[in-house]
């Protein structure tokens, strides 16, 4: 009797055993956590350029509403001056060519806080031309979204008139 | 800067109100786009490349050889860096264009071409191309 109750708790504990290295509930759960591990979507992460440049978008957004409101400039954000030193997603971006042309979207956005009030949506359009032309040549992505800050109807000093009519 | 929700089975990207109901297969966009310049549509198709820097564009296969390259409304959201070979649903405006040398050499590096292959482009491309509102990967 003490033999059979012994072999039927050996079979019990066997087949448990096995149920379990079949796949209950624990290895079930570590084989779908790999599986949903290897499938994450693997998103970008901003790096202090791009975060930079987002800000310096939105100061860009909120001086354009000033200008067609009739309001004026007259100071830049610290963000702009971090163009140069700001970490970039690839640091191999930032050779001399970018560095040039950060100098020029420098001065043109200081060059909008020294001109008379009247001249400042034009001096704007003007440091836009600047994101462009650099993003053509190292990010044309957010070129449609820079091209929006522009202040529309400016009239054109030269011309005397709005250049897109 | 970017919307993500999951379900069990499907990312969006980009607007939420996207619905995959209505979309058409890729492979019905070319005839679709012939005499028009643009096209307000919803494609389904499988994703054959994606930004390797920042998962800010993505190439759907058109079959017959040829893909899209699909942008992402003012650069507003980025896909997953990992979705190629995966089926998306796109919401957006398809139009005839022509790539720039600037653009298809940009593409080019960061598909992770060679200096040797950048080098080589140095003609511009008629393509058809697609700003998406939405992404769905299903």
């Amino acid at each position: 009797m003490k033999s059979l109750w012994s072999a039927l708790l050996t079979a019990v504990a066997a087949i448990f055993l096995a149920v379990a290295s079949l796949g209950g509930c624990g290895s079930k759960k570590s084989s779908s956590d790999a599986k949903t591990a290897a499938e994450a979507p693997k998103m970008y992460r901003m790096s202090e350029l791009a975060l930079a440049m987002e800000e310096m978008y939105r100061s860009n957004a909120a001086f354009r509403d000033a200008l067609k409101s009739g309001m004026g400039i007259d100071s830049i954000p610290k963000v702009f001056y971090t163009i140069h030193s700001a970490q970039a997603t690839t640091a191999s971006d930032k050779d001399p060519m970018y560095h040039a042309m950060a100098d020029v979207f420098i001065e043109r956005m200081e060059a909008i806080t020294r001109v008379p009030a009247a001249e400042q949506p034009a001096a704007f359009n003007e440091m836009i031309d600047a994101c462009v032309s650099c993003h053509q040549v190292k990010c044309q992505g957010p070129i449609d979204r820079i091209n929006k800050l522009r202040v529309p109807d400016v009239v054109d000093a030269e011309a005397g008139s709005p250049p897109h009519r | 800067m970017f919307a993500i929700s999951c379900s069990s089975k499907q990312e969006i990207y980009g607007d939420s109100g996207i619905r995959s109901k209505g979309a058409i297969e890729s492979t019905e966009l070319m005839p679709m786009l012939a005499g028009k310049d643009s096209l307000n549509v919803t494609v389904r198709g499988k994703v054959t490349e994606v930004c390797q820097k920042k998962g800010c564009w993505m190439d759907m296969d058109l079959g017959s050889g040829k893909s899209m390259t699909v942008r992402f409304k003012d650069y507003g959201f980025f896909v997953p860096m990992n979705g190629a070979g995966r089926t998306a649903v796109i919401q957006g405006v398809a139009k005839v264009k022509t790539d720039d040398v600037n653009w298809l050499r940009h593409k080019a590096e960061d598909a992770g071409a060679t200096a040797e292959e950048i080098a080589k482009i140095t003609e511009p491309v008629q393509s058809v191309s697609f700003v998406a509102t939405g992404v769905i990967f299903e």
